[in-house]
């Protein structure tokens, strides 16, 4: 039995420099990114005038931590065709189909206009940027707002002394889910005091891994952070959201 | 941007040299079974099924009986201190242990791959954590352990936990290549450390273990790891895994696909369908023997005689019942004042026989279950006390069953008092199922 030689390196890499002019987008990119910027801005923006009036009304010189929160979890997509498609709310994610159709469309009239403009744009990396940046502010937003209710355990309480001389077959699922996490307090809190003691770890880089605050962060300060920290913040919500499916 | 690429010569330095053997020593011990015991175990099975795999999947070396311990690690790691400085002073003309420490890789990745993969299944046909017997749905929040809480809590929802399953046999298969092994290393750990940080926080029994495995997930991804930051993170040029074992013989490559195939069909389709076969037959977690025909419900206690004398209802008498559980399967209990030595259990274990099957009654208070044995001609029930503090504890009931909903039973109780008991049964509804059937968002009445 043999093996390769591990390879001796060349003594020079060179890098390729970033071109002065960006290249021009196909028409299908461009097509896919005006739908994609239709929907997620239109899902990033809070859609309840509730939302607007509760952020001018609020006490700002005694605020409450239920305020601040308020603001931080909001409903977003288009609401104003209902919330229904085909007769069904489908658990609440029917908005987000009507919200892609009319990305799709508008995304269909914005092609159409463009196209006859002269001349044409040939791409959309400065808008791009910008969308990047709303929709990392959203989700850091909605995440901190969940983070902090976590770290200080109050959004799944300890059960109270009626819960506990309840049976365990007269609770909901969405209950016993609740409950399960409530009565473990430490470890309800545990993995945002890990990212909040961290903190200063990973500002310097010297950690590869992210806690919902790097959302926050521009591309690609460091690309493994952000990449762990799009990773950390899509397990932690999608165990959230099937938790929510199946409770 | 230009950047000048490392030279890093294919010699390694002294330090990488020393701490490699220490490395390779360390894991090989904690990954190889060595342990005569472990062989002797084999030989005594007389059948091959899920469950002997399963066990087979959980070793690490013990060197001191008893629960699991840290101290085994410590152990292992003495040995590889010693083991290194005498290798060191052996071995003087290495260069490299390139071809070495592909191999710990290829050890550690199947090891990995073994313990995943056992409980992967066991969770994907939702057998682990089964959904909850009638007595537990009969007992308070606030009598259960937090590790039986822990494990009801997932037992309810079958398909979220088939699918956490699904996520460790994806993790499991991913080892398997060696390509997809540091993909699977990110798939493991968080997997594996949620599980580890839940043993803690729930006061279960293997945190040991599950950190066993992120060990030797964490060896995996520091191989990819520094490399990675290099690229991703530093932007650097960075030199790729070039290593690969050539197999120059037939036998070898025969060889070499043999054993692959013969692990992937015992550890993944012969176990795989031994888990689903089981999980066809009902839960390991509970007894197998049915219990009294068409008598499985809760039961009010209408009236209860002692010695001739009704007691009436109470919530603090320490004699009367307050209700009475039978199960589908041969297992009564009874909710009553009388305190409960608390029986724990918090390792996951199959047990081949219903005596020892006792998922049901440890890690919870509140009601003292007993399995019972049917005596049909007498008509009478030969109870035993389940919980392992309340071993001699047994009792003969005669019993009636006037109509098809009431039960009377008459005997002597566990102070040899004699007692008749009236049972009707309840037509109990359960949440967990009731609110499923009109949605999470409706209102709903019992």
């Amino acid at each position: 039995m043999s093996s390769f030689p591990l390879e001796t390196p060349t003594s020079q890499v060179n890098w390729v420099e970033q071109p002065a002019s960006p290249k021009p987008w196909s028409k299908l990119t461009k097509f896919l990114f005006r739908v994609a910027f239709v929907f997620f801005v239109s899902i990033s923006l809070p859609n309840d005038p509730g939302w607007y009036k509760d952020l001018f009304t609020f006490d700002w010189t005694s605020l409450h931590y239920r305020d601040l929160y308020d603001i931080a979890r909001f409903g977003s997509g288009l609401n104003i065709f209902g919330n229904k498609i085909f007769g069904s709310t489908l658990n609440g994610y029917a908005t987000w189909v009507i919200t892609l159709i009319f990305a799709v469309v508008v995304g269909g009239i914005w092609t159409v206009i463009a196209e006859r403009k002269k001349p044409q744009p040939k791409e959309y990396n400065l808008l791009y940027y910008w969308l990047r940046v709303v929709v990392r502010y959203r989700a850091g937003i909605g995440i901190i707002g969940f983070g902090y209710t976590k770290l200080f355990p109050t959004q799944l309480p300890y059960p109270s002394l009626g819960v506990l001389n309840t049976d365990f077959g007269d609770l909901t699922l969405q209950k016993i889910y609740w409950l399960s996490i409530g009565i473990v307090p430490w470890y309800e809190s545990s993995p945002e005091w890990w990212k909040c003691w961290l903190e200063p770890c990973y500002s310097s880089g010297l950690l590869p891994s992210g806690g919902p605050y790097y959302s926050l962060e521009p591309w690609p300060t460091s690309f493994l952070l952000t990449l762990n920290t799009t990773a950390a913040f899509t397990c932690t919500v999608l165990t959230s959201c099937y938790c929510r499916l199946f409770y | 941007m230009a950047a000048t690429l490392e030279v890093s010569s294919s010699q390694w330095t002294e330090a990488e040299k020393i701490l490699f053997r220490f490395v390779f020593i360390y894991f090989f011990i904690q990954v190889v079974p060595l342990d005569y015991k472990y062989y002797a175990q084999l030989l005594s099975w007389d059948r091959l099924g899920y469950r002997e795999i399963f066990y087979l999947s959980r070793y690490s070396p013990k060197f001191i009986s008893g629960a699991d311990s840290f101290l085994n690690w410590g152990i292992v790691a003495g040995i590889a201190v010693v083991g290194s400085i005498i290798w060191t002073a052996l071995d003087k003309t290495s260069r490299e242990y390139n071809r070495l420490y592909y191999w710990l890789r290829v050890l550690v990745r199947y090891r990995l791959a073994v313990g995943i993969l056992a409980y992967g299944f066991l969770k994907f046909f939702p057998e682990q954590s089964p959904l909850p017997s009638l007595s537990h749905l009969n007992t308070n929040y606030g009598d259960f352990s937090a590790w039986k809480l822990f494990s009801i809590s997932l037992g309810v929802v079958p398909t979220y936990e088939s699918f956490l399953g699904l996520v460790e046999i994806v993790g499991g298969l991913l080892l398997l290549h060696r390509k997809t092994a540091t993909i699977a290393t990110l798939i493991i750990l968080p997997f594996t450390g949620n599980v580890f940080f839940s043993n803690l926080a729930y006061e279960g029994g293997e945190y040991v273990y599950s950190l066993y495995l992120i060990s030797l997930a964490l060896f995996l991804f520091s191989f990819d790891a520094i490399r990675l930051f290099n690229l991703l993170s530093l932007e650097r040029a960075t030199v790729p895994n070039r290593f690969q074992p050539v197999f120059s013989e037939n036998w070898q490559r025969t060889g070499r696909l043999l054993a692959k195939a013969g692990f992937i069909i015992f550890f993944v389709f012969f176990y795989g369908y031994q888990t689903y076969a089981s999980h066809q037959k009902g839960p390991y977690q509970y007894p197998q023997q049915p219990g009294l025909a068409q008598a499985a419900g809760v039961y009010n206690v209408n009236s209860f005689k002692v010695n001739g004398n009704e007691l009436p209802y109470s919530k603090t008498d320490s004699l009367r019942w307050k209700d009475v559980v039978f199960e589908k399967w041969a297992t009564l209990s009874v909710r009553s004042n009388r305190p409960v030595l608390i029986d724990s259990l918090n390792t996951e274990e199959i047990f081949a026989e219903d005596s020892l099957r006792n998922y049901e009654s440890t890690g919870s208070i509140g009601r003292h279950y007993y399995s019972y044995q049917i005596d049909t001609e007498h008509q009478t029930l030969h109870l035993n006390n389940k919980n392992s503090h309340y071993k001699t504890e047994t009792l003969v009931l005669h019993y009636e069953r006037p109509s098809a909903n009431q039960i009377i039973l008459s005997g002597l109780n566990e102070n040899r008092d004699s007692i008749r008991v009236v049972l009707d049964r309840l037509d109990k509804k359960y949440l967990i199922h009731e609110a499923k059937k009109v949605g999470r968002r409706k209102g709903l009445k019992l």
